[in-house]
């Protein structure tokens, strides 16, 4: 063999010029190709490691206020972080919101999106410098959002500032809807003024966390979005997806109320009764209420009724805590009836489920026992007809789904929150396609072009062929076996595809570092997402590249095989005979 | 395009001439929210935009309070024609004329990319939203007053519950007939947020409607959107209206 691949060696530079020419033509394709994907493979990058663990952190648990996507609050479910964080692979939880605002300046106004920066949060030496290399400070520093000094302090584009026409130090209003859709306005403090990596990120105004809770009438118990940060996230992120999804099932919610009448009043427990119209046909079969299920209504326990003495139509009052403003969070209801609580749930009032979890919405309830108790031994008989604390829904494989469910947090159907888990690459899932589809685009562009080449080598390697027939019957008859011959012509081929691949690989690597340095001025354009600081980004990949020389080599291989085989099948003698 | 949802929700009729109390204002206020009837109008918003210039947009607006049901077909700006939006019950969609498709728009969604949004459209009495605001001593803070010499009273009134656009709202109503003149809305934080001013009222089947309102945004001064109403009819509409084959046989 070592003989073989000294010969083939020996034939490619007696043929100098010929192996240059078909050389280079491998090695452009070779470049071509593996330009092609590295840039490709950088933009996906671009996109997830800058653009989408922003958005979607690597596992997201987002959450919705009956109908409302944008008022992320669980309320009083803050405690999820901490079980979420002992996760294995999880690296920490970050809670987070994006609040459409709009934002009025000196000068005019302009729509932003308003972002808490937890400032407590643990960041790795990665994390910091990519926080860095997507936010580059012109002025002031991220922690200038903690100062004591100022109600609000804020940090804001460049672009975003000058379009307001604010500088640090400035005041400006914003003007968003808060956790329970009241119209507020907040004054901040402009304290921080940051160069955006790309243009996705010029929307962002960052303040801190802790003060966006307060601004949206949110407390450290009430739980907004969580983004998930993993050890390998491209491995772990739907295992974890999956477990998180699991932890999070909902129980059944329940509701210490006060139910009075204009003359009394008794203590008792409330469920959520769902008023779908399918829920409402088997419980007006099931507990056949005197005036008909729907919203708005109540079912009280009989023994409750008698002792308010209210009957079916009348109304009544239920209360179950306080409001931030300390006012009593009542609520009236029609009574459609009364039913007979199993045992364990003496004293559970049936509410219709909108007005019960709206109640449930208020974080200081009713003091003593929470009622859950009197709801699980309900469950029995009732199931499905009782409302969770939550819908958790189910997991969304692709960007259409994750659309598709966005649409359907947003809508009136629902009367409980809903909690969702994604992974920023089913969020992204598109990106993944577009990738795959750039990718195959760049291999049928690179298939056309060897297939041009290869046309070449065959061409190149049957003159050859011709050229040496009397060297073929000389090793022939010096006892090299026909096998020998091909393999002595594929050697050639393979060879020489080898060493124009890697000059390639190499080419491309030249290519790359010198478009890489190129700096674009692109601030605005839609295309600057796809860069870094005006930057273009190349990530090869060693497996990827190493694919691509073995495809090259393998071609060329095959293409050699025709010629190979005919020369291997020349009788010596008549080979000796060969004149040209 | 936000007042749409107010002026639709505010219909206002009715003369009242009950002694100035804050429960009886906000009581006549509901009252005057209150539609027994269908109701048709065709609807001109004029929206100015700081820097931005003038804004027409115009919509023919049927609504039907026994089932919580409305339509809205633009036909103005040109852009618009066609477009629509359809409620029924607690579903609420909006038509895309050149892609003759329904889409369901959200509880925080823009509407017509405005800064109204589809929970807007959601009403509840107003007695359950706010109660008069008391001072020290325990009044209501309620006064005479007068918006463009004409004598009104003016309550202050405050949330009770927390799903509210304003948990502060101030009201002028006409002394004379408890109609309302113009309102304040406040942020939680005490910030002047909007200010509509209902400059004209004509009676229509017996009731007082307002046909041209000024809605100013208090936050990002020199917005404002002027709101007039035409072709006001009440009485009862032909059903298939409140369908969402008549809102797109209607925007051919």
């Amino acid at each position: 063999m070592k003989i073989l691949l000294l010969f083939a060696f020996r034939n490619i530079l007696r043929q100098k010029r010929r192996a240059i020419l078909l050389g280079t033509a491998m090695a452009l394709g070779t470049c071509f190709l593996v330009l092609a994907g590295s840039f490709v493979s950088g933009i996906s990058q671009t996109l997830f490691d800058r653009v989408m663990v922003f958005v979607a952190g690597h596992v997201s648990v987002i959450v919705g206020d009956r109908g409302y996507q944008y008022r992320p609050a669980l309320r009083g479910e803050a405690s999820l972080r901490d079980g979420l964080a002992k996760l294995p692979h999880v690296e920490h939880v970050q809670e987070t919101m994006g609040i459409i605002c709009r934002m009025v300046g000196e000068k005019k106004g302009d729509n932003g999106i308003l972002i808490g920066v937890d400032l407590n949060q643990k960041l790795s030496a990665k994390e910091l410098a990519d926080n860095r290399d997507n936010f580059p400070m012109v002025a002031g520093s991220f922690n200038d959002l903690s100062r004591p000094d100022l109600d609000v302090p804020a940090i804001l584009s460049r672009s975003k500032a000058q379009f307001l026409g604010v500088k640090p130090g400035d005041l400006f209003a914003v003007r968003f809807q808060d956790s329970r859709g009241r119209q507020q306005v907040a004054h901040l403090d402009l304290v921080g003024i940051f160069e955006p990596a790309n243009s996705f990120m010029d929307a962002p105004l960052f303040v801190s966390m802790a003060r966006l809770k307060t601004m949206m009438d949110m407390d450290s118990t009430d739980l907004p979005y969580l983004y998930l940060t993993l050890e390998d996230a491209q491995h772990n992120a739907r295992a974890i997806a999956d477990s998180v999804r699991r932890m999070l099932a909902p129980r059944l919610a329940a509701l210490p109320v006060r139910i009075a009448t204009s003359t009394t009043f008794l203590d008792g427990f409330a469920a959520g009764l769902k008023t779908d119209s399918a829920s409402r046909v088997r419980v007006d079969r099931q507990l056949e209420p005197a005036i008909g299920w729907k919203p708005g209504r109540v079912l009280l326990p009989l023994d409750l009724a008698r002792a308010l003495s209210v009957r079916p139509g009348d109304t009544v009052e239920i209360s179950s805590g306080f409001s931030h403003a300390g006012d009593t969070v009542l609520d009236r209801a029609e009574v459609a009836g009364t039913w007979s609580p199993p045992s364990g749930s003496a004293g559970l009032a049936l509410w219709d489920e909108d007005a019960f979890q709206g109640a449930r919405s208020f974080r200081s309830h009713l003091s003593g026992d929470t009622g859950i108790g009197q709801v699980q031994a309900a469950a029995k008989t009732l199931d499905t007809l009782l409302s969770p604390e939550w819908t958790l829904l189910p997991r969304t494989p692709t960007t259409d789904d994750v659309r598709d469910q966005m649409r359907q947090v947003g809508e009136r159907d629902w009367k409980s929150p809903v909690v969702a888990v994604r992974t920023m690459y089913e969020t992204g899932e598109m990106i993944l396609k577009l990738a795959a589809a750039l990718n195959i685009i760049t291999l049928v562009a690179v298939l056309v072009l060897f297939l041009v080449v290869l046309t070449g080598v065959v061409n190149t390697l049957r003159m050859t062929v011709r050229e040496r027939t009397r060297e073929i019957g000389t090793l022939r008859s010096l006892g090299m076996q026909a096998s020998q011959v091909r393999v002595l012509f594929l050697l050639e081929t393979g060879m020489l595809a080898l060493l124009s691949a890697l000059a390639g690989v190499v080419g491309a690597g030249l290519v790359m570092y010198g478009l890489s340095q190129l700096s674009f001025r692109i601030q605005g354009n839609p295309l600057s997402i796809l860069m870094v600081r005006g930057h273009l980004v190349f990530v090869p990949g060693i497996l990827s590249t190493l694919g691509q020389i073995l495809m090259v080599v393998g071609m060329a291989v095959l293409a050699a095989w025709g010629p190979s085989a005919a020369a291997a099948r020349l009788s010596p003698a008549d080979a000796l005979r060969h004149h040209e | 395009m936000k007042s749409i949802a107010a002026i639709l929700l505010a219909m206002t009729f009715s003369v009242f001439a009950t002694p100035p109390d804050g429960h009886a204002i906000l009581k006549a206020l509901e009252t005057n929210e209150t539609l027994r009837d269908d109701l048709h109008a065709e609807v001109s918003l004029t929206e100015v935009r700081t820097g931005q210039g003038a804004k027409i947009m115009k919509c023919e607006y049927y609504r039907r309070d026994s089932d919580k049901s409305f339509v809205i077909s633009m036909t103005a700006p040109e852009s618009d024609r066609g477009n629509g939006y359809i409620r029924q019950g607690e579903h609420f969609w909006m038509y895309r004329q050149n892609t003759r498709t329904f889409q369901h728009v959200t509880r925080d969604e823009s509407i017509a990319g405005s800064d109204a949004h589809g929970s807007d459209f959601e009403s509840r009495p107003l007695t359950e939203m706010y109660t008069p605001s008391l001072d020290a001593q325990g009044h209501e803070l309620l006064r005479a007053d007068t918006i463009g010499g004409v004598p009104c009273w003016r309550l202050e009134v405050r949330a009770v519950i927390s799903d509210v656009d304003y948990p502060k709202k101030t009201f002028w109503v006409r002394q004379a007939d408890l109609l309302l003149a113009k309102d304040q809305s406040w942020s939680t934080s005490g910030t002047l947020m909007h200010t509509g001013y209902y400059t004209k009222y004509e009676p229509i089947a017996g009731r007082q409607f307002p046909m041209r309102q000024l809605q100013v945004d208090e936050v990002e001064k020199g917005n404002r959107t002027l709101v007039d109403l035409d072709g006001v009819k009440v009485g009862k509409l032909d059903a298939d209206i409140f369908t969402k084959a008549w809102l797109e046989s209607h925007s051919k």
